[in-house]
């Protein structure tokens, strides 16, 4: 597939899924209804409904998911391995060990934004502690190093976890174990706004990168020669996808497989220069988000699903036709 | 007096449930004269003031203890929707909002509710600010013992204008309290754990209602040492300490390999709201069979 079509059929499918999610929800709206929501008319409730709730929701789920699958790419690139995503660093580990402190210590009820502060806090914690270590040698920042860095830490916050875990009451672990599933039910526009002031710019940053990005792919020495200034290029990348990691696990909890399924699905179809990969995996993340949590809040109506089974149900069997499809090609 | 009280209580629930026809504060709340007793300032589980001009007429109560007490209160009429937890007859005809604990926001506001009652509990702040956002009036609870119910009984009383009912169900919860704590005085404590099943197994510990319970129903509870509500054991605390019996609530599985006596309990021992009485009633009669021949 050309990478123009790939890009056009994403788009389309991103701005249909943000419609869908609109215009489709626990509760059954007429689309007449929801136009009426949309344009100011009708009941205030139903207004308050559409704007307040389902468009916050949708505008979430493409910025996370478009943050996670281009983080996910980066991460890929950067580290030079196909199991890398968002969470291999050990971010998931920390903002999960965050959450979970002040869910134990009981300050969840106090402020709607102590859980989203205190794992946006363990994120970094974990950023900076992988960082200094896979930094400590010399100034550079050894790619090795830093993935090892990186499990090892993550590996700890989850044994700090499972103590914290180990010591609450049920109603922490249930609490717990559902943030680690990941959901979209927060979403106001205020957590939009959060999101979005750090995933549009450091969208920006990473789409910056991506040249220098696809030189690190042949190898560091050979990009150094070719001009890229290496040790920059890597810090920059890690520091900015760690960072819209961070802010999204921060708003949702932890959402898995869609930054390691869609660059690599995204790079199945058109190869893997990053200059088209890096903004096509982003559309294809938040096309791919949306759904899943459109699926999460009406296929079981009113209950709703964690959106990570909706991710990994549908997503680990789409890569594996694509996986497959590939092979077949590279054979015949 | 031992066959009485539970007939009683029994008596109120289907008196109560019976519905509220000849209510005339719900016909008040449509003319601009606030209903007697009204306005009424209640204070909730969080510590917060919450003020209410006239009895809600559309209920939503994310806890199934409290719907259980509101239709005891004879208001089942002004509930306009239920969790999935909730089975009861009287509410099972009304939409669901789904789980307690993480209801649909949108479903819950489409139903533009004048009071929601909900749990105080680890998620609650994000769920009471999403009230707040959206305007609806709401009451944090949290049953956790004995006391705490009946503070949630006469709270649920005063902001649906049922002062009197809510103190006669917490005086017929008592008298049965009582009743029971008389008819298993001076006999020997039982030792039993309460456990909620499973293979990993929760203990109620003390501070929980049903610990309270248990030890007026002439039960030691062998867990009392737990530093929490409800915290999971080890199954070889279940082997070591000595056991008359393992309670669990009716359906639930025993923990595998544990060859302890067990005895099932009703299901109302879940519920901590109108039936404590009848629970605890239940639950004598399977520690102390003796005493209630």
């Amino acid at each position: 597939m050309s990478r123009r079509a790939l890009a056009v059929l994403l788009l389309a499918i991103a701005v249909a899924g943000l419609l869908a999610g609109v215009f489709l929800g626990p509760e059954p709206l007429s689309w007449s209804v929801v136009v009426d929501a949309l344009l100011g008319r009708g009941s205030s409730t139903l207004h308050r409904v559409v704007w307040d709730i389902r468009l916050p929701r949708v505008i979430l789920a493409l910025l996370v998911g478009g943050g996670l699958a281009m983080a996910g790419t980066v991460f890929q690139a950067l580290l030079r391995n196909p199991l890398a995503e968002p969470y291999i660093l050990g971010i998931s580990g920390g903002a999960a060990t965050g959450a979970v402190s002040v869910m134990a210590l009981g300050l969840v009820s106090l402020t709607s934004w102590a859980l989203p502060a205190a794992s946006f806090a363990g994120a970094l914690l974990a950023i900076l502690l992988v960082f200094r270590v896979a930094s400590a040698a010399d100034a550079r920042l050894d790619v090795g190093v830093l993935l090892l860095a990186g499990v090892v830490v993550g590996a700890f916050f989850v044994a700090i976890l499972s103590l914290i875990l180990a010591l609450s009451d049920a109603e922490t672990v249930r609490s717990a174990v559902l943030w680690t599933m990941g959901s979209l039910r927060g979403a106001t526009w205020r957590t939009v706004l959060v999101v979005g002031t750090y995933t549009v710019p450091t969208t920006l940053a990473l789409l910056g990168l991506a040249r220098s990005l696809n030189l690190m792919a042949i190898g560091e020495e050979t990009a150094s020669y070719l001009g890229a200034d290496v040790e920059r290029v890597k810090k920059m990348a890690y520091g900015v996808a760690s960072m819209v990691t961070a802010a999204g696990v921060a708003a949702t909890g932890v959402i898995g497989f869609v930054g390691l399924i869609v660059p690599h699905g995204v790079r199945l179809l058109i190869g893997s220069d990053n200059r088209a990969l890096l903004p096509i995996s982003f559309v294809a993340g938040g096309a791919f988000l949306t759904l899943a949590d459109l699926v999460a809040r009406t296929a079981l109506a009113p209950a709703e699903l964690p959106i990570g089974v909706i991710t990994a149900l549908v997503g680990v069997p789409l890569f594996l036709v694509l996986l497959r499809r590939m092979v077949r090609r590279q054979i015949g | 007096m031992r066959r009485i009280l539970p007939g009683l209580s029994a008596a109120l629930v289907a008196l109560a449930c019976s519905g509220e026809a000849p209510d005339p504060q719900a016909k008040a709340t449509n003319s601009d004269q606030p209903p007697d007793g009204f306005p009424v300032v209640v204070v909730d589980a969080t510590g917060a003031e919450h003020r209410f001009e006239r009895p809600p007429s559309k209920i939503i109560s994310l806890v199934p203890s409290a719907t259980e007490t509101l239709l005891v209160l004879g208001v089942g009429a002004r509930l306009v929707a239920r969790t999935d937890f909730d089975t009861a007859a009287a509410v099972v005809h009304l939409p669901s909002v789904g789980g307690g604990l993480d209801p649909s926001l949108e479903v819950l506001v489409v139903h533009e509710p004048d009071l929601v009652i909900h749990f105080l509990g680890p998620n609650s702040a994000g769920t009471a600010s999403r009230f707040a956002e959206f305007g609806i009036p709401n009451l944090a609870i949290r049953p956790d013992g004995i006391d705490d119910v009946r503070m949630i009984m006469r709270l649920l009383g005063r902001v649906t204008g049922k002062v009197a009912l809510a103190d006669s169900l917490v005086g017929t919860i008592d008298a049965t309290l009582v009743h029971v704590a008389e008819a298993v005085r001076g006999l020997p404590p039982v030792r039993v754990a309460f456990l909620l099943g499973g293979a990993a197994p929760y203990a109620a510990g003390p501070g929980s209602y049903v610990h309270q319970l248990l030890t007026l129903a002439g039960g030691q509870n062998v867990f009392a040492d737990l530093g929490h509500l409800y915290a999971q054991v080890s199954l070889e605390s279940l082997v070591v300490r000595e056991i008359d019996f393992l309670l669990l609530p009716e359906g639930a599985e025993p923990p595998p390999g544990i060859d302890r006596p067990v005895r099932f309990v009703p299901e109302s021992i879940q519920f901590p709201g109108p039936r404590l009485g009848e629970a605890t009633l239940a639950l004598a009669k399977i520690l102390h069979p003796e005493a209630f021949r």
